[in-house]
């Protein structure tokens, strides 16, 4: 039986050789901790279920690259509804998905929102129509006398409507749309580029695609926001992300296939396939004029279209008009 | 008429303006940042929308009115009709009822889409879809009450040789009234809920048209919170008169002598 001595003398023993570890492991004062902290998490927050358009994120995120610069980024999948801009200009989201009509329509609601990497130079909205229509363009289209599912409320429908509305074809609601399509020979429907048409073509339909962007509406798809006081406090963080995310979207049009299978296990009501075929109908759209180099930024003239066209609609107006210089930053690394 | 004195409409009327007054001054006091007074627009903000959009809120307010309107109208004939039918016949209230039951728990959300691929767009979904979640206290009130008479009367027109039909048209139904006025209260103000929902879903059939459903999504959709409680409130409004319609017409037929309008 060991004496209370020792057992005091071994009991400080091993106290010295825990605080020891201790220190080794960088539990002691602050000054011994190697520089870089645990980075505070940040969710990065999805507009809509996982779908290509987000595939440079996923990417990014199957690849490190938010952690190689420094960041904790969580994806969070959206829906419909989900008010991702709302919830970025109160402050409780640090980053979202954003379409640019959103961005002005935001600041112009008094929310300090600003655009920080644009996916899409060209907007994938478009719409589909039955060949048998008989539509050369957009501006025929709304000649005919035919069907057309919108929903009436959208920027993108008021822009239509403004252009071409005094046209013979009737607007028809949303519900069933797809299936409208596939059976009635006069039949129209808003889509994204992306997505309808491949479904459509799936089906054995081979839908015509008259693209919004070719009628001079065209703002920035699929926008990256933040909240103004987030770039102001911390621009090395928004930079840090920009360029991980452009990063990302470099590793995915490169090679779609990783991101999309992980895309698939959160969103398995749209099949491998389909996810492919997005992909690939994507890239042109994502890749701006500038090629590769060009990916995700954005210009001033574009905002400035953007806002004038949505003053013209009557969607905002006197004092409440943002400028365009607000709506957007030029947040890609300093390399 | 005691109903329409200042005894009546007075009290409610007042807390009204004091509690939109105590709101008004306690939001402008709050100094709030735009991002929450976008959220909370202040009373005032809200009726100057409801001034400023005057024409297409009354337009959009007329549509859901008249679907309301109409789905209620439906809904009151379908559910007094098939009470009466549950009511004669004992295997058929055996045999349907349940079903009922389970017919109203289904989300309008779910069954509107299916609604507008059946029924087109336009008018009809949005009245079917009123008729569909106002229908059921209606049946369920009504063959409540037709089922309620008492015994005793009953055994009084049986004892003077009164036919099956004459029992029901004298006896049966009148005494029915005060339950069906009920069933149809509370499907007033489902018809409205109904109508809005179905208005989410069945849109338009052409550019401007829709009734506030639209309204709300477009508000939404575009950050103008004001326009969605403007529409909002004219929603209630429009709860409250198809309600006031229900308890007039309950009043004109029971005032003789039903307790519940004599006691006023």
């Amino acid at each position: 039986m060991k004496s209370a001595t020792h057992r005091r003398a071994t009991g400080l023993v091993v106290a010295a050789a825990f605080a020891a570890a201790g220190l080794a492991l960088g539990l002691g004062p602050a000054s011994t901790r190697a520089a870089a902290a645990d980075p505070a998490p940040v969710t990065l927050g999805l507009d809509w279920v996982p779908e290509p358009e987000f595939g440079g994120f996923y990417a990014a995120q199957l690849k490190d690259l938010y952690a190689k610069r420094g960041l904790a980024v969580q994806l969070r999948p959206g829906g419909p509804g989900v008010p991702t801009v709302q919830e970025v200009g109160l402050g409780r989201l640090e980053y979202g998905i954003a379409e640019a009509t959103e961005v002005v329509l935001g600041r112009a609601a008094g929310l300090d929102i600003v655009g920080i990497f644009a996916v899409y130079q060209t907007s994938p909205r478009a719409i589909m129509a039955r060949k048998e229509i008989g539509a050369s363009s957009l501006a025929d289209l709304f000649g005919k006398t035919a069907s057309l599912a919108v929903e009436p409320g959208s920027v993108f429908a008021k822009y239509l409507q403004q252009r071409f509305g005094g046209g013979k074809i009737s607007v028809v609601p949303m519900a069933g749309a797809m299936e409208r399509f596939l059976t009635e020979k006069d039949f129209a429907m808003q889509a994204f580029a992306t997505s309808e048409p491949i479904l459509a073509r799936h089906r054995g339909a081979d839908p015509q695609v008259l693209m919004l962007s070719d009628v001079g509406f065209n703002p920035y798809m699929t926008v990256v926001i933040t909240n103004g006081k987030r770039w102001r406090a911390a621009p090395k963080e928004v930079r840090s992300l920009v360029g991980a995310v452009r990063d990302g979207w470099k590793a995915y049009l490169a090679d779609p296939a990783p991101a999309n299978e992980a895309m698939h296990a959160l969103n398995t009501a749209m099949d491998p396939q389909t996810f492919a075929d997005s992909a690939k109908a994507q890239a042109p759209l994502v890749i701006g004029g500038e090629g590769p180099s060009g990916l995700g930024r954005m210009s001033l003239d574009r905002w400035k279209t953007v806002v004038a066209q949505l003053v013209e609609l009557g969607l905002v107006e006197g004092t409440k008009v943002p400028k365009p210089e607000d709506c957007f930053v030029d947040a890609l690394p300093m390399e | 008429m005691k109903r329409f004195s200042l005894r009546a409409f007075g009290p409610p009327a007042a807390l009204f303006v004091v509690t939109i007054g105590a709101l008004e001054f306690a939001l402008r006091e709050l100094d709030l940042d735009p991002a929450h007074r976008m959220l909370l627009p202040l009373p005032s903000s809200v009726l100057q929308e409801c001034w400023d959009a005057r024409g297409e809120l009354a337009m959009r307010t007329l549509m859901t009115g008249a679907a309301a309107f109409l789905g209620f109208a439906a809904s009151v004939s379908i559910g007094i009709s098939a009470a009466i039918a549950l009511a004669a016949l004992p295997w058929a209230r055996r045999a349907f009822y349940p079903y009922m039951i389970f017919f109203q728990t289904v989300p309008i959300v779910a069954l509107a889409p299916i609604l507008v691929v059946l029924l087109g767009a336009g008018l009809k979904p949005v009245a079917a879809s009123a008729c569909i979640v106002s229908v059921f206290p209606v049946i369920a009130n009504t063959l409540n009450g037709l089922l309620s008479t008492e015994p005793a009367l009953l055994d009084l027109f049986r004892l003077y040789g009164a036919s099956r039909s004459f029992t029901f048209l004298r006896l049966r139904l009148p005494a029915a009234l005060p339950d069906i006025i009920t069933g149809l209260r509370v499907a007033a103000g489902l018809a409205v809920i109904g109508a809005i929902v179905g208005d989410f879903v069945a849109g338009a059939t052409h550019w401007t048209g829709g009734g506030l459903g639209l309204s709300m999504a477009e508000g939404l959709r575009l950050f103008k919170t004001a326009r969605v409680y403007a529409s909002v409130l004219l929603a209630c409004l429009l709860g409250l008169a198809m309600f006031g319609l229900v308890n007039g017409v309950g009043w004109l037929l029971l005032r003789r002598w039903h307790a519940s309008q004599t006691n006023m």
